[in-house]
């Protein structure tokens, strides 16, 4: 059997498996009998209005933090490839926030913007924002999207700065020969030769904004106040390993994986023939 | 169209490296001028400088007598053909001409025009809709020069134009360049270390050494009378030869012979004598009055000349190199060194310690 073959079946086909198992029974509270249920699990999910509004917090939280994430290692990249060109230092010593796990990463983000002893909510404070966000959902669910987009934007940064780094020099003095100013530059030239890299960092982020963050929201702010910053992962992992509801988290988890399968293959179908030169 | 003007032109690089020394020329209008020289002499930091990719250290830069020194590459009216070419990958071989264009705010039916206009001119026309990774090297070089071209700027710039070319390629696109320009009348600066490219397209050639501007002139003169050993070996292919000499009054000191030459010169000491392979012939008992006893090594025939390897013997006993290029066949096997001839008014002189050519009086 294939190497490959092995990885997917051990690492996705099996637990995916489970998954889809567990969505169609429902377990009591204390563990001990199972009972198989059909699709029970999934007709609560769809007629619960509260998942819904999960959905809808989801789809806010995820465009907020690829485009947040996106963006900001975009201008980042752009500033260091003007400055390193070749050099190796800049990409090594940025890389660092990746390396913090996501609940120090929430954790520190939640210190900074703490409403009484936050240095961050302090300065929003003297210039008038009151800032509380264990009362504001706005504000939490903004404070969620910073501190995950926080957390991906060395790894885009990378990619950012290793795909501007790949567009050679030449191009850019061609283009300024030809007349056209930095900011022209960036849209006509380096910006479609950076597609490829930035199509790739959107499928990533989008996937990352889906199923990675619950670690996140956990630490800084565990979905509230209210649902505010209760997303579809966050959901599942509450209401799996905090609400034991094991089949209904199951079958969450189920409907998510088929939600970002789609997303996945609509991006490449649609998107990805665009950004090909 | 333009003349060009650089009035003691240095660049010194951040890092200290001085990598033009106070470079000066007159570019008349129209004017193909070749900059040549070994890798790393500064020829592309000089182009740079003149596209406005490198700012200009020390001196004045003039484009139709106006200073250009402070001016940003779009507002020298210049259009450089780059060695890789630099197209624009993502945009068809249409888009990339017309780039230019439309950045400098021409209407989309004059640029239709001009675009099509230059690819009928370069035979691109069949090619407008491709991108250029689906174009050969050749075609390649032709969009870029297409690039330049329609734009109808002051000044061409090339940097190595065609050294990504296959050698046939390149022959025929160096006798292309030169007659497009010819008809366009557009001053142009081409940046090359091959010494045929030099000789053949050049109105005016440039000789850099080590950013320093050797020697400034046609090509002719410059094979005929080359100001330093450096230009002398560099002009020419193959090689120039070099014997160390000595020179009292008009007698020439080389080996053990001694020779008298039909020009007099005001100098009197070590000299380097310079042969061009190309001026050794067999020798001819009845004319010569010189020699040289030639040890082959190695025959290379080339077609119509065959090129000789070997030495022949210098002063204190030593041998030294010499490469000689004799019409016809060589087929002497005898082991017999070969005897050559030379007319006395082809040699060059140097003198060792300045390394200038000595003038006659
Ligand atoms: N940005 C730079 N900073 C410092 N030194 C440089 C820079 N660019 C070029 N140099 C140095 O200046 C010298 C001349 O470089 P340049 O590229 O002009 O040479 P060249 O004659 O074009 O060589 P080649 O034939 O190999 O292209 C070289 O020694 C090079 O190392
Ligand atoms: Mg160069």
């Amino acid at each position: 059997m294939a190497p490959q073959l092995l990885v997917t079946l051990v690492f996705f086909i099996w637990p995916a498996g489970q998954a889809v198992w567990q969505s169609f029974l429902v377990e009591d509270a204390f563990g001990l009998s199972t009972e198989f249920v059909w699709f029970e699990n999934y007709a609560q999910i769809f007629t619960d209005s509260r998942y819904y509004h999960t959905l809808w917090t989801t789809i806010i939280f995820s465009a907020g933090v690829t485009l947040m994430s996106m963006g900001v290692s975009l201008l980042l990249a752009v500033m260091a490839d003007q400055v390193v060109r070749g050099a190796q230092v800049y990409k090594t010593l940025l890389i660092w926030p990746y390396a913090v796990a996501p609940a120090v990463a929430g954790v520190l983000w939640l210190f900074m913007f703490h409403p009484t002893v936050g240095v961050l909510a302090y300065m929003l404070d003297t210039i008038g924002i009151e800032w509380n966000h264990f009362l504001d959902g706005d504000q939490a669910l903004l404070l969620v999207i910073i501190a995950a987009a926080w957390k991906q934007i060395s790894y885009n940064f990378l990619f950012f700065l290793a795909g501007l780094q790949a567009i050679p020099q030449s191009l850019h003095e061609a283009a300024a020969i030809d007349g056209a100013g930095p900011g022209r530059r960036f849209f006509t030239i380096t910006f479609p030769l950076l597609s490829p890299t930035t199509f790739f960092l959107l499928v990533v982020n989008v996937v990352y904004a889906f199923f990675d963050t619950f670690g996140i929201i956990h630490a800084v702010t565990k979905g509230g106040p209210g649902d505010s910053t209760r997303t579809l992962v966050y959901n599942v992992f509450d209401d799996g390993f905090v609400g034991l509801d094991l089949g209904g988290s199951a079958a969450q988890s189920v409907v998510l994986m088929v939600l970002v399968g789609l997303m996945t293959v609509v991006q490449f179908r649609f998107v990805e023939r665009k950004v090909q030169y | 169209m333009a003349t060009l003007t650089l009035d003691a032109i240095s660049k010194k690089y951040p890092n200290g490296h001085e990598a033009i020394k106070h470079l000066s020329i007159d570019i008349a209008d129209g004017e193909f001028i070749v900059i040549v020289g070994p890798s790393g002499c500064g020829k592309s930091s000089l182009l740079r400088m003149l596209a406005g990719l490198e700012t200009v250290s020390s001196g004045e830069l003039l484009i139709d007598g106006n200073r250009v020194n402070e001016k940003e590459p779009a507002q020298r009216d210049i259009a450089m053909v780059f060695q890789n070419y630099a197209l624009y990958p993502h945009m068809t071989v249409y888009d990339n001409m017309a780039y230019g264009l439309k950045n400098r705010g021409f209407g989309k039916q004059e640029i239709a025009q001009r675009v099509e206009r230059t690819a009928s001119v370069l035979q691109l026309d069949h090619l407008l809709t491709r991108k250029p990774r689906q174009l050969s090297g050749g075609q390649r070089q032709r969009v870029a020069m297409g690039r330049a071209i329609v734009r109808d700027p002051k000044v061409f710039l090339f940097d190595e134009p065609l050294s990504n070319l296959d050698a046939k390629l390149r022959v025929q696109m160096r006798i292309e360049i030169k007659r497009l320009q010819r008809e366009l009348g557009t001053t142009a600066v081409y940046v090359t270390h091959d010494q045929i490219e030099a000789m053949t397209m050049a109105d005016r050639l440039i000789v850099i050494n080590n950013g320093a501007a050797e020697q400034i002139g046609t090509p002719m003169d410059i094979y005929d009378s080359p100001q330093t050993p450096f230009v002398a070996s560099f002009i020419g292919s193959p090689s120039m030869n070099f014997l160390d000499g000595e020179l009292i009054g008009d007698q020439l000191r080389l080996g053990s012979e001694s020779i008298t030459l039909p020009k007099k010169h005001e100098f009197e000491g070590a000299v380097k004598v310079g042969i061009r392979p190309e001026h050794l012939h067999r020798f001819d008992h009845d004319q010569e009055r010189f020699s040289l006893n030639l040890n082959v090594q190695l025959a290379e025939p080339l077609g119509a000349d065959t090129l000789l390897h070997g030495v022949v013997p210098g002063a204190n006993g030593a041998d030294v190199e010499l490469t000689a290029r004799l019409r016809g066949e060589y087929r002497d096997v005898s082991d017999e060194p070969l005897r050559l001839g030379l007319d006395l008014n082809d040699l060059h002189l140097f003198d060792s310690k300045t390394d200038q050519r000595l003038a006659t009086c």
